[in-house]
């Protein structure tokens, strides 16, 4: 190994070191609470190591039900290790992400070396990478379309690797590929019309040996058979019919203005479609507040930071007047990626953008370079003294605002998107519970209005390590006359407090928000325990009539 | 159509204390005047047996009907800037009298009539020489014309200070929005609780904050969803587009073909100056103003397009261009099918039925 090569290990070695310290610091505080889905895979992780079954009864299920939206299997069992290793804890649920959005450092150098042959672009990329505020954001918690990034990456990577090389690269390329699908909704119309249009554009280069596209098409149809068996018969397209575009709010009320129901509308649905997919190019989202990680409308974070626009500019200039390998499969990497969110009726989303990384960050670091190669020329010492100090304070100061984000603002703004509060809340009734002879929770919670947003009941599986054999098999009550929504294993019941009537259950705990348990009909000594947000605000009361 | 724009007062007239509005002008006869300085604009950049293509674009655009029909304060300030292109234009070419009546004239009337075209038109001016898109020795005819008459106009300023402010005030409005500032102090007082209280001072004042946000409000009057979809709805309401979507393939060929020639790139870099306007309003991006850098976009637009034509013999190319009629074709069906049926409708849901013009 000679002294150039040791060095470059070295430098990846800190690079990737950094990227792992981002992503794993304080890993289980912020962001402040497991979510609904996190506690949902890791129940089900936890049920399937024990069982072997999902909380439904399912055996080794290739979808899992959840709270009805049929989660995608993967994130589930790449948590089992994680949970057989640190028990059924918010670290061993977030742990197989930030593994993974670590592991992408190391990876996307080597792509970024194999594809490009230059160490610049390479050390370059996978140092964007590595401080990337869009890629730590989502790997510091279980989030499925960061790991469907890496097999993303992976997949292209060998598909590329395919089209000059050996047999074994057409299986890997579909292995990933499929992996991918089931792994997360998001890249499950990307991959297909990525690869329809790789396949053609390189057909040339496939046709002199049939035997690449044979195994890459093969192995895609065996592997992806079963996920398209779930997707008809299984429920899992459930979730796509919910969320189509055509049921966008926005589109019925301000363009259509009526609701989609026949083919002459669809024309118009096509350009409201064209006005979603061009909105992903909007400056303010890539830039600026795509993230969502604090209040909406300020300058926050976006995918790329804002001292990466002049880069991020230069990035695309570099990439039309340069010789780039591939070039036609970074164009459709980057158009076809965004496809599928734009599809949907949801908000923009960056964490559905996820497996855009390598394009944006290469992107970037492209335009890095040929603004380092320009600074090189400028003749004047004291003027390179000026553009490196104003541009170095710049990026300095961006750097600084995001970690204040990322470590103040964001835990305190979007504690409640996380569901912060119910890990307290279910370890109190944990320790208390058998003070009672039932524990009644709210599922509706909110600051500025009661929302049912939460699925309590896994909250409670979860933290209260409920044994998945028991859960399986007991009895549950799914319904109950006078209530909207019910749900009741063991003593814990999930339903509407209405403090009027239930003041009266002596002996029962009730789990709720203000909203259902206004601390002005509280009596002396009802209320036990009060459990707040980041943000100071109440989240839950904990309150038993007296 | 919907005449719904309260008129702006013109500069000369305030200072004056007078009241004239723009909207008065026989606004009917702009397109028929955009057109024909379209096509003359046209003829110096283009092959003659292709000037019409860019004149074509810009008839089926439905960006200047929409706000020439509304009265729109900047229709009649696009109408000065053509002229002031054009000049520029024949004063590269060598063309020195036009070239400077064109922009002496455009200029003059410009900035008497706003106080943002009092302070746009000589920056723009100074940029241009710095950049060498023309000489200074080219222009100094025009610059030596433009002071002696816009000289009664600072005599007006300096006498009429306030009215000057308040016109300006009235349209630079960027930072007007109090919400950057309330989500500066939010965001410091949180980094003050979490101890992080010098950081924050160095992060996330107002300094950075107005940078960052004036650099995004650049960025976002150049990109496809704001000039070829309704992202940024024409008079508030409408969800036609400036500019047809299908021309968003020949901008995207143009802007990649033009960006690979230094010289190309440096005038497309100036060009973006026509933006400004729309980066100093109020709202993100305000396609009234913005229709000023509208003939920079047709311009790309057509030069990809010409390169289609060009290479048609090409595959791609080939497929490209009919990609592009169809769908403009197809589009512009679905435009005027919607301006007939639902455009009406959907005034009334953004304004109310009984909304009124309010007379100033």
């Amino acid at each position: 190994m000679n002294k150039k090569t040791l060095l470059l290990i070295i430098t990846i070695s800190l690079i990737t070191l950094l990227g792992g310290f981002l992503r794993f610091y304080k890993i289980t505080v912020n962001p402040p609470s497991l979510t609904g889905d996190e506690i949902s895979f890791g129940y089900s992780a936890y049920s399937v190591l024990k069982t072997g079954r999902d909380e439904y009864g399912k055996f080794l299920p290739l979808v899992f039900k959840s709270v009805g939206d049929y989660k995608n299997p993967l994130p589930a069992y790449l948590m089992i290790p994680s949970i057989k290793l640190f028990g059924l804890t918010d670290f061993a649920v977030r742990f197989p992400n930030a593994l993974i959005g670590t592991i992408s450092i190391p990876v996307f150098f080597i792509f970024l070396l194999d594809i490009f042959k230059k160490k610049k672009v390479a050390v370059l990329g996978s140092l964007m990478l590595s401080v990337s505020a869009w890629h730590i954001f989502y790997s510091r918690f279980a989030y499925e379309t960061l790991t469907a990034s890496l097999f993303v990456l992976l997949g292209i990577w060998f598909f590329i690797k395919m089209l000059d090389g050996k047999l074994i690269w057409a299986f890997l390329s579909a292995f990933f590929f499929t992996l991918t699908m089931y792994t997360a909704f998001a890249p499950r119309l990307f991959i297909p019309i990525f690869l329809v249009c790789a396949l053609i554009i390189n057909l040339p280069k496939l046709k002199k040996d049939w035997r690449k596209a044979g195994v890459f098409i093969s192995t895609c149809l065996i592997l992806g058979l079963p996920m398209l068996y779930i997707t008809l018969f299984q429920g899992a397209g459930t979730r796509l019919q919910m969320v189509l575009i055509s049921n966008d709010i926005e589109f019925s009320r301000y363009v259509l203005l009526k609701y989609f129901n026949s083919i002459g509308d669809l024309p118009l649905l096509f350009f409201f479609w064209a006005k979603r997919y061009l909105s992903y190019f909007d400056p303010s989202f890539i830039f600026f507040n795509g993230l969502d990680a604090t209040i909406p409308s300020s300058i926050g974070l976006g995918m790329l930071y804002v001292f990466e626009i002049p880069f991020f500019i230069a990035g695309i200039v570099a990439f039309i007047k340069n010789k780039i390998p591939h070039k036609s499969l970074f164009v459709i990497w980057g158009l076809a990626g965004i496809l599928p969110d734009s599809l949907t009726n949801n908000l923009k989303h960056t964490g559905r953008l996820l497996h855009l990384f390598p394009v944006l960050i290469l992107l970037s670091a492209l335009g890095a370079i040929e603004l380092y190669n320009l600074f090189t020329k400028i003749g004047k010492t004291y003027l390179k003294m000026i553009v490196a100090s104003v541009s170095s304070l710049i990026v300095l100061a961006v750097l600084i605002h995001a970690f204040l984000i990322v470590s103040t603002d964001f835990p305190r703004d979007k504690g409640e998107s996380f569901d912060e509060g119910w890990r307290e809340a279910v370890q109190y009734v944990k320790a208390n519970q058998d003070k009672y002879k039932e524990i009644v929770f709210d599922p509706a919670r909110g600051v500025s209005a009661p929302n049912m947003i939460s699925n309590p009941f896994l909250y409670v599986l979860f933290y209260m390590k409920y044994d998945p054999h028991i859960y399986q098999t007991e009895e549950k009550v799914t319904s109950m006359p006078s209530y909207e929504s019910y749900y009741k294993f063991g003593k814990y019941v999930f339903r509407h407090i209405d403090w009027q009537q239930d003041k009266s259950e002596i002996g029962v705990l009730f789990v709720g928000s203000p909203w259902s348990l206004p601390e002005k009909d509280l009596e002396p000594g009802e209320l036990i325990k009060k459990i707040y947000l980041t943000s100071g605000d109440a989240a839950f009361f904990i309150v038993s009539p007296k | 159509m919907f005449p719904h724009y309260s008129a702006q007062n013109l500069l000369f007239a305030e200072l004056l204390h007078k009241l004239v509005y723009i909207k008065d002008a026989p606004y009917i006869l702009f397109p028929l005047l955009f057109l024909t300085l379209f096509w003359l604009i046209s003829k110096k950049i283009f092959k003659k047996n292709l000037v019409y293509i860019p004149v074509l674009i810009f008839l089926v655009s439905p960006w200047m009907w929409y706000l020439a029909f509304a009265y729109s304060f900047y229709i009649f300030l696009f109408s000065l800037v053509l002229p002031i292109v054009y000049g520029v234009i024949l004063l590269r070419s060598g063309d020195k009298a036009f070239g400077n009546i064109f922009v002496v004239l455009g200029s003059f009337i410009a900035m008497y009539s706003s106080s943002l075209f009092f302070i746009f038109i000589p920056i723009s001016i100074t940029i241009m020489v710095i950049s060498k898109v023309v000489s200074l020795k080219q222009f100094k005819t025009s610059i030596v014309l433009l002071f002696i008459l816009v000289l009664p106009l600072l005599f007006l300023i300096v006498k009429n200070n306030s009215a000057f402010k308040s016109n300006f005030v009235y349209e630079v409005q960027i930072f007007s929005d109090p919400g950057l500032l309330n989500s500066i102090n939010r965001y410091q007082g949180a980094a003050t609780e979490a101890g992080f209280k010098n950081l924050a001072r160095i992060s996330e004042n107002k300094y950075i904050f107005y940078a960052e946000y004036f650099l995004g409000k650049y960025a976002s009057q150049m990109v496809p969803e704001t000039l070829f979809t309704p992202q940024y709805k024409l008079l508030g309401f409408s969800f036609n587009p400036p500019i047809l979507l299908g021309f968003l393939i020949p901008f995207g060929y143009g802007l990649y073909k033009l960006l690979q020639n230094p010289k190309a790139r440096r005038i497309l870099l100036i060009s973006t100056l026509l933006v400004i306007p729309s980066v100093l309003a109020k709202d993100l991006v305000s396609l009234n103003r913005l229709i000023l850098f509208c003939p920079v976009v047709i311009i790309v637009i057509s030069y990809g397009l010409i390169q289609f034509y060009e290479n048609r013999k090409n595959n791609t190319a080939r497929i490209f261009l009919i990609l592009t009629l169809i769908l403009v074709i197809f589009q512009l069906i679905v435009v005027l099918a919607d301006i007939k049926v639902r455009e009406t409708q959907r005034f009334d849901a953004y304004f109310g039925k009984n909304y009124e013009l309010i007379e100033p």
